[in-house]
C-alpha cells in the first residue's frame, strides 16, 4: 500500500552545517510526532501522488530532530482521512488496524481516521521545506472532572497504538475458537463495553491444562487450557462488587446450551466443554494501584476486534 | 475429632477440623461466649467471631469484618462430636489467597506447584500430604503476626533472603516437619514484618505528563482473531 515516494527520493550526504540548518528549519516549523501535512501539499512538493487527504508523522520526535541525517535519513508517515465524527470504540487503540483521533489547531479540531498499514517514508530533509498543517495530535492533561477513560493525550495514544501493532501477542487459534465458542469472549466484551468508566482493562493468563506444563511459545500451545481473568479497574471502583458480579455472570447465570436448546448451561461449564478450564477462584479484580509489573508480565490484554462495529462501545464517547 | 480447651477455661470448646493437624470450623454458640470470657483484657470485638482459622498451638478467631483474635494457649484432647460444620482444603486455600491477596498463579508459586495443581485442588483433588502440612503451617504462621502487618505485601518480599533464607524457601523446605515448619515460618514473618507494615503514602493524582504509550512493553494485547 505504501506509495513509491520513499523509493524515488533518497537522502544525500549532509554536511554538519547543512544538518544544523535543516534541524533549525524543522524546529522553526515545529514538526513533532503527530504533526500533520495535507496530502495535496506533499504531492505538490514531491510530484508523487499519496492518495491520501492527510499524513501524520509516526516517527519519534527525537528522530525528527537528530543532528545526523546519515543515521536518521527518513521520517515515517501514517496516512489519514478526515471524519465527520469519531467512533468512541476506535479511539482507545484496541483495534489493531484503525485509530480515530482528534487533531487540534489553536482554534479548531479535526477528526481523523488513521490506518496502520498504509505508511510512507520520506527523506527527513524534506521537513525543512514542507508546509506543516496547523493541526496536530496533541497531549492535554486530564482535567480533574474528566473521566480517566476519556482520551486527552491523542499523540501518546497514537504512539501506543503504533507500538502495540508490533507487540500484540499471538494466541493459539484453538484458544481463540474455544473462547468464542464458549461465549466467554462475549462475557468479557460485555464487561468492557458496559463499564468503560470503571474498567482499565481485562487481562488473561492462559496456561496449558496438562502435565508436564507446556514450555513452548504461547501461540503454539495446544488445548486444553487453564484460564485466569484479571480485571483491572480504576481506583474509584469497588473491585469486590465487580468480581462477584462477574463470577455470577460466568458461573451461575445459565444460557441456552448450543448443543441442545432444551438445556441450560453456564458460560463456565460451556468453556470447559470447549477446552478452557476456568474456576471462580481464578477471577480477580484489582485496582490499577494494586496490580504489579510481575503480574502484568504474565498477562495478555483482552481486546475487542471483530465486534467493534456492532458493539455498544461503538457509541461510547 | 479434636476437642480444644482454652487455657483456664472450665468449659471445653469443641470443633472438628478437616484433617488431623488443624482445620477451620464454625463455632458452636457456647464457644463464642467462652471466647469472649477469655479475651485478653481490653480487647473488644465489634462483631462476633464466627470462624476458627487456625487451631493448634494458637487459636485465631476470625469475624466477617476481618478482625482476628489470637489466643495463644490451647490444650488439645480428642473427643467425638458430629454437630459442627467442617470446612475444606479449599476454604483454607481461600483464606490464604484472601489474606495474602494472591491470584491462583501466585498460590501455585507459593506452594511450589503447577498452576494446574491449584485448579485441580479447587476442583476437588486432594493436595499431597506435604502440601497439606505447608497449608497448615502457613495458616498458623499468618495468624501469629501482628494486626498492623499488611500481609498482602508479603508476595513482594517472599523471595528476598532474610538471614540467608527467603520466606518461600522456608515454606518449601521439605526437611522441616510440621511443627518446625510452622515455627520457622513464624520466625521468618516476624523478620519480615517491619517491611510489611502498611505505608500511608498519599495517592498520586493521575495527571502525569506521561500517557500510557510507554506501558506497551508489558501491557500487551492478544491477537484475538
Amino acid at each position: 500500500m505504501a506509495t513509491p515516494i520513499s523509493q524515488n527520493l533518497t537522502d544525500q550526504a549532509t554536511s554538519s552545517d547543512e544538518a544544523e540548518r535543516l534541524v533549525r528549519a524543522i524546529d522553526e516549523k515545529g514538526w513533532w510526532q503527530g504533526s500533520i501535512i495535507a496530502g495535496i501539499e506533499l504531492e505538490k512538493q514531491t510530484q508523487t501522488p499519496t492518495n491520501s487527504q492527510f499524513l501524520v508523522i509516526a516517527s519519534q520526535t527525537c528522530n525528527i530532530y537528530n543532528g545526523d541525517f546519515g543515521k536518521v535519513p527518513f521520517v515515517e508517515f501514517v496516512l489519514a482521512k478526515q471524519l465527520e465524527q469519531r467512533n468512541g470504540a476506535m479511539e482507545k487503540g484496541d483495534n489493531p488496524r484503525i485509530l480515530h483521533v482528534e487533531a487540534t489547531s489553536a482554534t479548531d479540531a479535526l477528526n481523523l481516521e488513521l490506518e496502520i498499514q498504509p505508511r510512507i517514508w520520506l527523506p527527513r530533509r524534506l521537513l525543512a521545506e514542507l508546509p506543516i498543517s496547523p493541526f496536530r495530535l496533541r497531549d492535554f492533561p486530564l482535567d480533574g472532572n474528566q473521566s480517566a477513560k476519556k482520551i486527552t493525550k491523542w499523540n501518546d495514544n497514537f504512539a501506543g497504538w503504533l507500538a502495540r501493532s508490533y507487540t500484540r501477542v499471538t494466541l493459539p487459534d484453538e484458544f481463540n475458537r474455544a473462547l468464542k465458542d464458549s461465549r466467554l469472549d462475549k462475557a468479557l466484551e460485555t464487561k468492557l463495553t458496559k463499564r468503560p468508566d470503571e474498567i482499565y482493562g481485562i487481562y488473561l493468563n492462559i496456561g496449558a491444562d496438562s502435565d508436564p506444563p507446556w514450555e513452548g511459545v504461547l501461540g503454539e500451545m495446544p488445548p486444553p487450557y487453564l484460564l485466569s481473568i484479571e480485571i483491572v479497574v480504576f481506583e474509584h471502583v469497588d473491585a469486590e462488587l465487580l468480581r462477584l458480579d462477574f463470577i455470577k455472570y460466568v458461573f451461575e447465570t445459565q444460557i441456552q446450551d448450543p448443543v441442545d436448546s432444551s438445556l441450560k448451561i453456564t458460560r463456565g461449564a460451556l468453556a470447559r466443554r470447549h477446552g478452557i478450564r476456568i474456576i471462580p477462584e481464578a477471577v480477580m479484580v484489582k485496582s490499577e494501584a494494586e496490580i504489579t509489573l510481575k503480574e502484568l508480565r504474565q498477562l495478555v490484554r483482552f481486546s475487542i476486534v471483530d465486534h467493534l462495529s456492532d458493539s455498544s462501545m461503538a457509541t461510547a464517547e | 475429632m479434636i476437642e480444644y480447651l482454652l487455657a483456664d477455661a472450665t468449659t471445653p470448646a469443641i470443633i472438628r477440623p478437616h484433617h488431623q493437624t488443624s482445620g477451620v470450623a464454625s463455632f458452636p454458640p457456647r464457644f463464642e461466649d467462652l471466647v469472649r470470657s477469655v479475651l485478653p483484657a481490653g480487647r473488644q470485638t465489634t462483631t462476633s467471631p464466627n470462624r476458627i482459622v487456625r487451631s493448634k498451638s494458637v487459636l485465631v478467631l476470625a469475624a466477617d469484618d476481618g478482625q482476628q483474635i489470637v489466643i495463644p494457649q490451647v490444650n488439645v484432647t480428642e473427643k467425638a462430636l458430629d454437630s459442627l460444620t467442617i470446612l475444606s482444603v479449599c476454604d483454607n486455600l481461600d483464606a490464604i489467597k484472601e489474606d495474602l491477596g494472591l491470584s491462583v498463579t501466585q498460590l501455585a508459586e507459593l506452594f511450589d506447584v503447577t498452576r494446574k495443581s491449584v485448579y485441580d485442588w479447587y476442583d476437588g483433588a486432594e493436595p499431597r500430604s506435604n502440601t497439606l502440612v505447608k497449608i497448615d503451617a502457613l495458616m498458623e504462621a499468618l495468624a501469629s503476626i501482628p494486626a498492623e502487618v499488611d500481609k498482602k505485601r508479603l508476595k513482594a518480599l517472599w523471595k528476598v533472603p532474610v538471614e540467608n533464607q527467603s520466606f518461600l524457601s522456608v515454606l518449601n523446605d521439605e526437611r522441616l516437619d510440621s511443627t518446625n515448619l510452622g515455627r520457622a515460618l513464624s520466625d521468618k514473618l516476624h523478620q519480615l514484618s517491619p517491611r510489611l507494615v502498611s505505608s500511608a503514602a498519599p495517592s498520586i493524582r493521575s495527571t502525569s505528563a506521561l500517557g500510557n504509550a510507554h506501558l506497551t512493553e508489558f501491557d500487551r494485547p492478544g491477537d484475538f482473531f
